[in-house]
């Protein structure tokens, strides 16, 4: 529990150091405008309007709670990601029955950098982690104890993933097929009671995330609409987001876009941006080019993700062999939020891989788990490992910070790689910059 | 977990679903404001006479209306590119200054184009039903099957922009909703109809209002004096004194404005 407490505190400083120092990114703006348009208006957009809408009303309490600073516009996330943390390892115990695995998987958790890339950022992808973890989490604690209450959090914490982006609906269905099978278990032959209690788990697996779902249109129902007409809002949102393939061309080598590459090629989530604030507030100049630009990459961890496929066989042997539940219930987890990605015609970009990252990542704490167990050393094996994670992990984390066109050897190779097209859209001189429209968000007073 | 204890949290968790449902319903549908209603034909509903599609949304936001469909009735429908309304946000330091968009538009952005757009994002109107000459409804359906959601069909054309809902149709396949609209009149219409059809049209449609916009166009493309006579000519038939001068108020109900329950 202390080493648990320990890496999850680590994990907090890898999301929050020098957040505040990081540029504000389009999205990290567009967010927070996003967030005001539809809580005082009902308005879905300017940012992604075609996904549901928590993350809207979770980053305008944040503003409302502390300012437009940093922790405003950044502050969910980073509390869920690094919420992430401490939830991996307590899933990964009880899935996987082990503590050394469920610290491995922590571990791994706490430094990637696509983990940290999206615990840094305000737009709402690491939701996609946190939500479904921590319903399973909850799933779990109903499971050890009988309480219904457990169940019922499950399902809100299931509803809330859904209100985030979809995608949570694939370990929600897998959650709840696992509750059929257990119920078939226990109730061979009383039919009456396994009736009973399919129509239980189904009130509070399915109708309750479907309720919360729901109400986080609320602001959307204040325009007017009625609930005929919120179907068809469905269908326009699913619509653009089963076709989407970016709101903007993309001004760089836009490659990692397919899902199936991620776990058998090194792939990068590439997310550059220009912000012309000067460091020292100073407005008589612009900054140069290079200090203006931000790129921001989410590398995968080599060591980590590469080894997630053969983790996932082994895992599945493992299932077949001991007739594991666990086994099972991680491997569908895995390949059920994994392969509709795989086979989705459109463009996947590396983001989405946060609602399979945790699962992943609990494969090959689990694999590495397995094979270190085969040397007469095995503490060793892990430690080794996890230390060349580490070494790997610490340029990456400098790439997914923004640091990268810091570093003297790489600032050309990125300049080059993804900016090339921003220098042509460079400014010539400072414009006004904040209209004066401010909204009810009380007066920023930034968080130091 | 004995039996009956799971059946009464089914219970509970399906009146709480319904409770729910019937709630978010009754929500959407309170928070619409409209006034007086009637045929368009009615005394005791809004008339008025603009100049521009400007002074039409100053009215309605005033008025106080609130989650409306509205009936737009011109030559063509005027597209634009909302996203290049809001500025680039190239300076963007901590702690942010953030803004409403829906204000912002309102107050730096309204035009005869942008006006029902400003309308929907300042929540005065949800869903917008063109009545467009047939040719302008052929064009717009060829541009609808090039967007994601769409449904064309004999009666007009549907698509939504970023989830809301627009439909073109033509003044003949025009037929009444279940709710009352508020109806804008633009004079571009005329070009190439009569006054006395549209009449004839929206009266067969049994639509219902409670707020008429007479809106001359002034300086829109092709309004010429011919428009404007035909525009004061179908302000005869609804039973209003017709003046192309400055906006004027033809008659205004004196009742207030009410929000709107059910049975809107």
């Amino acid at each position: 529990m202390w080493a648990l407490a320990f890496i999850t505190l680590w994990a907090l400083f890898l999301n929050g150091f020098q957040l505040s120092r990081q540029p504000v990114s389009e999205d990290d703006y567009y967010v927070a405008l996003s967030a005001i348009n539809y809580m005082e208006s009902g308005q879905l957009g300017p940012t992604m309007w075609n996904h549901p809408c928590l993350r809207n009303i979770l980053v305008y309490y944040a503003l409302h709670m502390f300012g437009t600073g940093v922790l405003g516009v950044k502050g969910v996330s980073l509390l869920l990601g690094t919420l992430c943390t401490p939830l991996i390892g307590l899933v990964a115990r009880r899935i996987l029955k082990d503590d050394c695995i469920a610290l491995i998987a922590a571990f791994l958790w706490a430094c990637d950098a696509l983990v940290i890339d999206f615990s840094r950022q305000g737009i709402n992808d690491i939701y996609l982690s946190f939500f479904p973890l921590i319903a399973i989490y909850l799933f779990y604690r109903h499971r050890e104890s009988g309480r219904q209450l457990w169940l019922l959090g499950s399902g809100i914490c299931f509803g809330l993933g859904l209100a985030s982006k979809w995608s949570a609906v694939f370990p929600l269905i897998v959650t709840f097929a696992l509750l059929l099978v257990t119920i078939n278990k226990e109730t061979k032959d009383a039919i009456r009671a396994r009736i009973v209690r399919y129509c239980h788990v189904t009130a509070l697996l399915l109708m309750v995330p479907a309720l919360v779902y729901l109400l986080t249109f609320i602001p959307w129902f204040g325009r007017g609409y009625s609930l005929s007409e919120w179907p068809a809002l469905q269908r326009s949102m699913f619509l653009e987001t089963s076709q989407h393939v970016g709101y903007h061309p993309k001004k760089w080598d836009d490659k990692d876009n397919r899902a199936y590459k991620w776990f058998v090629a090194p792939s990068v989530f590439v997310d550059p941006f220009m912000n012309m604030d000067t460091a020292d507030g100073d407005p008589r100049s612009l900054p140069s080019f290079d200090k203006s630009v931000t790129v921001v990459l989410g590398y995968a961890n080599p060591l980590v993700w590469l080894l997630v496929l053969p983790a996932i066989i082994v895992l599945l042997r493992r299932g077949f062999r001991e007739r594991d539940e666990g086994a099972w219930y991680l491997t569908g987890l895995f390949l059920a939020s994994y392969l509709p990605l795989v086979a989705s015609p459109r463009p996947i970009w590396m983001n989405t891989a946060l609602s399979v990252l945790p699962y992943a990542i609990m494969a090959v704490a689990f694999f590495v788990w397995t094979i270190a167990g085969r040397f007469k050393r095995n503490n060793v094996v892990i430690a080794s490992y996890l230390v060349l994670v580490l070494i790997v992990a610490s340029p990456l984390y400098l790439l997914a910070i923004g640091k990268g066109t810091r570093i003297p050897v790489l600032n050309n190779y990125l300049v080059e790689q993804y900016l090339v097209q921003f220098k042509k859209e460079m400014p010539s001189e400072r414009t006004p910059s904040a209209p004066g429209h401010v909204s009810a968000v009380p007066a920023p007073h930034e968080n130091k | 977990m004995t039996t009956r204890r799971s059946i009464i949290t089914c219970i509970i968790i399906v009146l709480l679903a319904a409770g729910a449902l019937v709630g978010v319903n009754r929500f959407g549908k309170i928070s619409r404001v409209t006034g007086p209603v009637g045929t368009i034909l009615a005394q005791n509903i809004i008339k008025k006479r603009v100049e521009s599609p400007r002074d039409a949304y100053k009215i309605w936001k005033e008025a106080g209306y609130r989650g409306r469909t509205v009936v737009f009735v011109a030559d063509r429908w005027e597209s634009f590119d909302p996203g290049e309304l809001i500025p680039a946000q190239m300076f963007r330091a901590y702690p942010l200054q953030l803004y409403n968009t829906a204000r912002l538009l309102e107050d730096e952005h309204l035009d005869g184009v942008t006006f029902l757009y400003v309308a929907s994002v300042n929540d005065v109107i949800r869903k917008i039903v063109a009545i467009l000459p047939e040719s302008e409804v052929n064009r717009l359906g060829a541009l609808a099957r090039k967007t994601k959601d769409f449904r064309v069909s004999d009666k007009g054309v549907f698509v939504t922009r970023q989830g809301f809902p627009r439909w073109y149709t033509t003044g003949a396949n025009f037929s009444n909703g279940a709710e009352p609209v508020l109806l804008y009149v633009g004079a571009s219409y005329f070009r190439n109809t009569e006054p006395e059809e549209l009449y004839r049209q929206l009266s067969a449609s049994g639509q219902m209002t409670d707020c008429i916009i007479l809106c001359n166009e002034t300086g829109k493309e092709g309004v010429t004096e011919k428009e404007i006579t035909r525009l004061n000519r179908f302000a005869t038939l609804i039973g209003v004194v017709p003046s192309s001068a400055d906006s004027k108020q033809m008659r205004t109900s004196e009742t207030p404005l009410q929000s709107a329950g059910p049975a809107v």
